[in-house]
């Protein structure tokens, strides 16, 4: 054993150069690898922690068009579908209804905003864990009565038994009420989908939003969890039966469909594709550090042969050369592991950062992992060193063969790693270019609108009252150009729809598409910067639902030939019949995800939440003092102010593309040093075995730039073979990834050259400083010995 | 044809010049066979290696062909590789991955010479040699001996002016000395080729028309064979 060790280290301190690139590639081979199954394991941890975890579903409405094809698929329905369910699925045993808000709390004269409220109904109570609470059947069930987390009691209250305390907020109308504390759970701190602070009793909500509300089929603003012990089979069968059976022409134009609780993080906030693919890539780049491993100990053990046939001639079996050569590997394989684990535990803070996850590399309560990475580092340890171990012991020690060394170098098995360490980094440059290149496309595509310096404010009823004079103060300011108030803001999903009918020659039709709206005031299109093509805008005469604006994409699928044509044709729009006054031009209300949805403009202050004002660029931290200053004034008292920019809200619907473009620069360069590295290594070794012919051609009349071109000759071959290889894949890749956006990029063919042209240059400049250097050598110093 | 004047070549390390060569003046004619003789470390290989143009005197003037080369480029001499000189080694130095037929290509290759050509000239040398019927082995599959006039193939087979043999039959035993020897003689004699051996044979030294023997650097001796 001690001789083991003692031969491992001689060989190390013998070979320092190709040591320290093995351990270089398998130490971030490791280190991906680390990282991504920590990922992993915190996205498949979502909502895991319930009791009931794997018997909990929520209800999603699908809308569909006449065609047949998906129009929208909603994570919330309608308020009538829990009770519908509750009555005919009696596999229920719970269902619950949530509508979340944020909520502006008094208490004690403060004022704070809280985003994480919920009304539920009080099934829910049985359907998620919630510890903590009292034993009381009746929780949530009494208007004005609330449950709220033990941090909150804390922050609140600075104790836990607060029941029977009161925090107040105010209504929309401006009016003061209280909620009385019924109870107090441990907060949940584990990864789920949604994080409860204040479950305030449904019923409170119910008494709002008034009985019209409850009743309707449209208002798909409930998120909806059902326990069910045992899901029939054909559930799928059962919901459209019930559909069917309540909604006139039912299952034709929408459908109900349950998901399990489980899935929700993974289909919904994380991207299956994603995660598969970063796995991949991370294994792909520990097998590029294990091939480094593998063929730089190929050349290390031809520089052994003498050993070994001393070895063989005194009489070691094969078994015992090929354990010491395994086992000299596995050691090898395991400090990178442990080096990789420490380099993973400092970075993932790091990571966290960059990516805004919240993974943490926790080692103690981790068995399972750490001996599935030990496994795999044994492995990595054997498979790379199993080959040559067994040609060398198979090695026939008196054989006529040269004394040189094996034939490592001719060996195709061997060029076969090599190509594929420049076919996956091909792959991975023209993925990493790809992306790059469609999310500049995004950055500076031309969206319809000036979604610049737009600074967004909430509104109440109060304040839309007073709009007009909140807007003239606002604009005595030139730093304020325009303020408009509309309900929701570009950027926003066109989540407000209702059915439409065309008037035209006393014959009344029935709009087929999805017709979402947009409840604006007359100073929407000046603000947003969105043209008018023809008509008019809305002026301060028009009163609510006086007239219409309609985009370009909605007078073509309505079938009007010109924007002209479109002007004062009436439309029926959720019952409120008016004439067409303006048609605007398409501009991207949402991300660049989907296509440009035809949209219906209308004047309607009673539903506004938000006022956006456009500024100027210059001084604009003065200009949003005086915002919120000029908000406070004409609000209540008791909101509390907060902004937005409309840009950042934009930027924000490509995050996950932006972390993969991050992830995988990461993992380009990793994978790339790794192979320029072993590429190093290689061509010295493969160089040096070819000293002697190199001064046998030199003195037999070649030159220098003969010679390079014979030594460079099979890398540029082997780069070009990976590249016919990586194309096809990178391009097939890339397409589908492209298949998310609705406007993308050209798939250009100088992308793949470029990185086929990237790849073969830095192959070229790494053999090629090996290569001029033996070239250039005299040839004396080859020849003199022998 | 070869003019060497006061060439030394020496080694410099921090207190001392160690010389290699010293003050060497020789004139060699064209058609001469000549071999340079001398104990271990006499400085035999340096000089030849400075002949052929693989190393450089450190000082002193060396005329081939009445060109200076000791101003020449590495290009130039390059080019006097490959039309002016040929190489004999003692350890043969074949390229292992090529076949015969390919080692004695090589220098034609290099020379530029057409396809054709090459053809015949690579046929030619196999015939003369005889080993024709080798033509397709590695160097690893035939003898020494065989190897060496594969060797000697490869080294006039661009019709040098100028064979450069380093102990070209250290290697081999007395038959396939002999042999090569001959092969050598006859190459000089025959076809008027220029010959410089180093050897260490007083018996291979008989087949050359001169004798130079080298001591410590400098020529003790340069006589008639």
């Amino acid at each position: 054993m001690k001789r083991f060790f003692k031969t491992l280290y001689r060989g190390i301190k013998k070979n320092p150069l190709n040591s320290a690139i093995n351990l270089f590639g398998l130490t971030l081979g490791f280190s991906c690898i680390i990282t991504i199954t920590i990922w992993i394991q915190n996205e498949l941890s979502y909502d895991t922690f319930h009791e009931n975890s794997d018997k909990i579903y929520r209800v999603h409405r699908y809308f569909y068009n006449p065609d047949g094809s998906e129009n929208l698929h909603l994570p919330n329905v309608a308020p009538p579908v829990a009770p519908m369910l509750e009555k005919e699925l009696k596999e229920i045993e719970y269902i619950a209804r949530t509508k979340s808000a944020s909520f502006t709390f008094i208490r004690d004269n403060k004022l704070t905003r809280e985003s994480e409220v919920c009304f539920a109904e009080p099934e829910l109570l049985e359907i998620f864990n919630f510890v903590g609470l009292p034993i009381d059947d009746n929780l949530l069930e009494e208007p004005l009565t609330m449950i709220i987390s033990d941090e909150q009691a804390l922050k609140y209250f600075n104790r836990l038994d607060v029941i029977g305390e009161v925090i107040s907020f105010y209504t929309r109308d401006g009016q003061k009420q209280d909620l009385k504390i019924v109870g107090v759970f441990n907060k949940w701190n584990q990864n789920s989908l949604f994080h409860p602070e204040f479950l305030i009793s449904f019923i409170t909500f119910e008494s709002f939003a008034g009985e019209e509300e409850m009743n309707s089929w449209g208002s798909n603003n409930y998120e909806t969890f059902a326990l069910i012990p045992h899901l029939p089979s054909d559930i799928d069968a059962q919901l459209d039966n019930i559909i069917d059976e309540y909604l006139e022409d039912g299952t034709s134009w929408t459908k109900i469909r349950i998901e399990a609780l489980t899935d929700i993080h993974f289909n919904w906030h994380s991207n299956k594709t994603y995660i598969y693919v970063l796995a991949s890539i991370s294994l792909l780049i520990l097998i590029i550090g294990s091939i480094n491993y593998l063929n730089l100990n190929l050349a290390m053990y031809s520089r052994r042969l003498e050993e070994i046939k001393v070895r063989k001639i005194m009489g070691a079996s094969p078994k015992k050369l090929i354990s010491q050569l395994v086992g000299e590997s596995v050691l090898f394989c395991l400090s990178a592991l442990f080096l990789a684990a420490g380099i993973v535990y400092l970075f993932i803070p790091e990571f966290n950062h960059i990516l805004g996850s919240p993974l943490q590399f926790v080692l103690t309560d981790n068995f399972p992992m750490i001996a599935g990475f030990i496994l795999l580092t044994i492995l990595t340890g054997v498979v790379s060193v199993l080959y040559p171990a067994i040609v060398l012991s198979a090695f026939n020690p008196i054989s006529t063969r040269s004394n040189e060394g094996l034939s490592f170098g001719k060996n195709s098995f061997r060029t076969g790693l090599v190509i594929f360490q420049f076919f996956v980094s091909i792959a991975l440059i023209t993925s990493f270019l790809i992306v790059y290149k469609q999310l500049s496309y995004i950055q500076h595509k031309e969206l319809g609108l000036q979604k610049e310096n737009i600074i967004v404010i909430p509104t109440t009823p109060q304040l839309v009252e007073k709009l007009d004079v909140f807007r003239q103060e606002l604009t005595s300011n030139p730093n304020i150009l325009s303020v408009s108030g509309s309900k929701r803001v570009p950027s926003d999903g066109l989540w407000d729809n209702n059915g439409a009918e065309v008037e035209s020659d006393g014959n009344v039709r029935t709009i087929d598409f999805r017709l979402p709206n947009v409840r604006v005031d007359e100073h929407f299109l000046s603000t947003y910067g969105v043209p008018l093509i023809a008509g008019r805008n809305f002026d301060e005469t028009d009163g609510d639902y006086s007239g219409y604006l309609i985009n370009e994409q909605a007078a073509r699928q309505i079938g009007w030939e010109s924007a002209e044509e479109a002007i004062g044709q009436v439309i029926s729009y959720g019952g409120q019949r008016a004439n067409v006054i303006g048609v605007i031009s398409d501009f991207h209300y949402e991300s660049l995800h989907v296509p440009i949805s035809p949209i219906i403009l209308y004047k309607d202050p009673s539903s506004f939440n938000r006022v956006s004002i456009r500024v100027s660029p210059f001084e604009r931290q003065q200009t949003i003092e005086l915002i919120e200053k000029t908000w406070q004034q004409y609000n209540i008292p008791n909101y509390s102010f907060y902004y937005e920019f409309v840009e950042d809200n934009y930027n924000r619907l490509y995050r996950s593309e932006q972390n993969i473009k991050i992830i995988l620069t990461y993992f380009m360069v990793i994978a790339i040093s790794i192979a320029v590295l072993g590429l190093i290594a290689l061509s010295l070794f493969m160089i040096q075995r070819r000293v002697k012919e190199i001064g046998v051609r030199k003195v037999n009349g070649a030159n220098t730039s003969e010679l390079m071109v014979m030594l460079n000759k099979d890398f540029v071959k082997w780069v070009i073979i990976a590249f016919a290889f990586a194309t096809p894949l990178a391009w097939y890749a890339m397409s589908s990834w492209l298949e998310n956006f609705a406007y993308k990029t050209q798939l250009s063919w100088w992308i793949f050259g470029l990185a086929g042209v990237l790849a073969l240059g830095v192959a070229l400049l790494t053999v090629s400083l090996q290569s001029w250097r033996a070239a250039s050598r005299n040839p004396v110093e080859a020849l003199r010995y022998e | 044809m070869i003019r060497l004047s006061e060439i030394d070549k020496y080694y410099s390390s921090k207190f001392q010049r160690t010389f290699v060569l010293k003050g060497i003046n020789l004139n060699i004619n064209e058609g001469e066979f000549v071999s340079i003789m001398g104990p271990s470390g006499a400085g035999k290989s340096t000089l030849l290696n400075i002949l052929g143009l693989l190393d450089h005197p450190s000082e002193g003037q060396y005329h081939l062909l009445d060109q200076p080369v000791h101003q020449l480029k590495e290009k130039t001499k390059t080019e006097y590789h490959r039309n002016y000189i040929g190489f004999i080694f003692q350890a043969y130095h074949l390229i292992e991955d090529l076949t015969l037929y390919e080692n004695i290509e090589t220098p034609l290759l290099y020379k530029g010479v057409s396809g054709k050509e090459r053809k015949s000239i690579v046929a030619d040398l196999l015939d003369r040699f005889n080993i024709v019927a080798k033509k397709d082995l590695f160097p690893e599959q035939i003898s020494g001996g065989q190897q060496q006039l594969v060797g000697i193939a490869r080294a006039i087979a661009g019709k040098p002016k100028l064979l450069l043999a380093d102990e070209p039959t250290g290697n081999l035993h007395s038959d396939q000395g002999e042999m090569i020897m001959k092969l050598l003689q006859k190459l000089n004699k025959e076809e008027d080729m220029t010959i410089i051996q180093v050897t260490h044979s007083e018996k291979n030294a008989t087949y050359g028309s001169r004798v130079i023997k080298l001591v410590d650097g400098m020529i003790q001796s340069d006589e008639k064979a």
